[in-house]
């Protein structure tokens, strides 16, 4: 089986924004409608305070709040664990937006356009009216995935396979692979690194992962190797 | 820390609340009418009553829904969502419901509570499904929606007991298979005993309240909290303190009784909507975001305690 997982390393992320503006770019989100977004958080108080960049959006839940309170059947989890939202179904009732605990799902009610009423050529070109008055959230950007498969691709290794997000990092802090497979990079990362999962006492199993520090066994190797290198 | 801490939710507002005000206050009067039924009261009044309420409360929901026309879609997740199972619920109701209207059988009208009685609980659980909002994911919310809907039926009836003496009694309805229905007064006996029930029900319903309250506060958004705490005594006096003064003098006085029953219900009833107005629209924070650990930086960085924004201190 595979499981499509997203790791963001906090400690990479320098909080640039970029992969907020790629997703925006990729999937012709609206103003105000941000799939993927990283957060500002302060940590500590005066005069110990550290800042930490977080990205969030979907965490692509392997037992997803959203699916099981969406009354149209519009919500449904992929067996790769993607969650997906059929636009032609959901009837916009925003019960999913208020199940989330990542606050990651949007409903806009009329179209809106980066620079005023109307639509850039871009825009106008990728607009979809299917997505007014529903639910809309990251994708993982399944297309992406899909294509890359059926073109003998690795997502999170081959760009033309990989989210778009995890494609534009510039510090190399998002990952995206198969958590089933014990040799991704995904799966390498996690075994190397001290990590979390966002909220893991609400039970939603989040298939979105944060590194926070190195594995004390592993700093100990790299030293004994950067020691016989000397 | 902009975006981190919980803030209130604006996917759903007073539209919804209105269908947990109206559904359950239909809902809860519905529950009643079989012992209505069982003392030849005007149960047809009733079943009218609560039938509208649950369609109203299901005419704003409709009204909040982005795709109108596909809201028949709401029916095709039953072995999930509650929402799903509620509308099933609401079905029943309204088809059994009518029926009785129609046929006036005890058997539909025992039915159709059956079904309100399902509406309500599916209304309790649609707010504990809600995981993104701890003010209604929190347990105690299931038994706080079902006793408030019952206190605002028996508020209900005692308001419409006080009716059925005065400006309604005589009113002819044109119900019933080729007859018309003349509302008569409720007897003095089950008024009185609805009376007793309603008293125990307004004691009831505070004591679930305060552990709805208590339960919440140990984890919970700050500005939630800040909500409860400004609402929890005008909760108490007008919802519970006057309707319990009320009901309590007229208990023993029988002139008193139907006046003071229907100012204790109309109290009671809209301290439950005011409490239904503010889970829904006011304390509905969302999560917020939080890390469990603080992220080491550079090589010989190491790692911390975390941070929750906007969450009570040691949560």
């Amino acid at each position: 089986m595979t499981r499509w997982a997203m790791i963001a390393d906090l400690q990479s992320c320098v909080g640039c924004q970029t992969c907020t503006a790629a997703c925006r770019h990729a999937n012709d989100t609206p103003p105000g409608v941000q799939w993927r977004s990283v957060l500002d958080m302060e940590i500590g108080e005066y005069p110990d305070v550290f800042r930490a960049f977080v990205p969030t959006g979907c965490q692509h839940c392997a037992d997803p709040p959203c699916l099981d309170v969406c009354p149209s059947t519009a919500t449904r989890k992929r067996d790769d664990g993607i969650v997906t939202i059929d636009y032609d179904i959901c009837i916009g009732c925003g019960y999913c937006a208020v199940a989330c605990p990542y606050d990651a799902r949007f409903k806009v009610s009329k179209a809106e356009f980066a620079f005023g009423d109307e639509p850039t050529e871009s825009e106008a070109e990728r607009f979809d009216p299917r997505r007014i008055d529903v639910a809309t959230k990251c994708t993982f950007c399944s297309d992406k995935i899909d294509f890359g498969l059926e073109n003998g691709l690795t997502p999170g290794i081959d760009p033309d396979a990989t989210p778009a997000c995890v494609n534009s990092c510039i510090g190399d802090a998002l990952h995206f692979g198969d958590l089933d497979d014990p040799n991704s990079n995904v799966s390498q990362m996690l075994e190397k690194n001290e990590n979390f999962r966002m909220h893991e006492e609400l039970e939603t199993n989040p298939g979105f992962y944060y590194l926070w520090d190195r594995v004390a066994e592993q700093d100990e190797a790299d030293e004994t190797q950067e020691d016989v290198a000397k | 820390m902009s975006g981190a801490a919980p803030y209130r939710q604006t996917y759903w507002d007073w539209r919804a609340a209105a269908n947990f005000i109206f559904g359950g206050s239909g809902s809860g009067l519905l529950l009643l009418t079989p012992l209505i039924a069982y003392f030849d009261g005007p149960v047809r009044l009733f079943l009218l009553a609560g039938i509208g309420l649950v369609g109203m409360g299901l005419g704003f929901v409709w009204l909040e829904i982005g795709k109108r026309l596909r809201a028949m879609n709401v029916f095709r997740r039953p072995n999930l969502s509650w929402m799903t199972r509620e509308s099933y619920a609401a079905t029943a109701v309204f088809v059994f419901g009518l029926s009785a209207l129609w046929r006036g059988d005890f058997w539909l009208v025992l039915v159709t509570a059956v079904f309100a009685a399902l509406f309500l609980y599916c209304q309790g659980y649609i707010l504990l499904a809600s995981k993104g909002i701890p003010a209604w994911r929190e347990k105690t919310a299931l038994p706080l929606i079902i006793a408030t809907g019952l206190v605002e039926g028996l508020g209900l009836v005692l308001i419409a007991s006080f009716l059925l003496l005065g400006p309604l009694n005589g009113v002819v309805l044109p119900l019933g298979v080729g007859e018309f229905f003349t509302l008569s007064s409720l007897p003095g006996s089950l008024v009185n005993g609805l009376g007793l029930a309603f008293a125990i029900g307004l004691i009831v319903r505070y004591l679930v309240w305060r552990k709805y309250f208590s339960n919440f506060g140990k984890s919970a958004p700050e500005a939630a909290l800040k909500v409860y705490d400004e609402f929890g005594p005008y909760f108490l006096i007008g919802g519970h303190a006057l309707p319990f003064v009320f009901t309590a003098a007229a208990l023993p006085a029988p002139s008193l009784a139907a006046p003071g029953f229907a100012i204790a219900g109309l109290f009671a009833i809209a301290g439950g909507w005011a409490l239904k107005f503010v889970i829904i629209t006011r304390a509905s924070y969302t999560q917020g975001f939080a890390i469990p650990h603080r992220p080491a930086r550079g090589p010989r960085g190491s790692g911390g305690p975390g941070v929750k924004p906007g969450w009570k201190k040691n949560t």
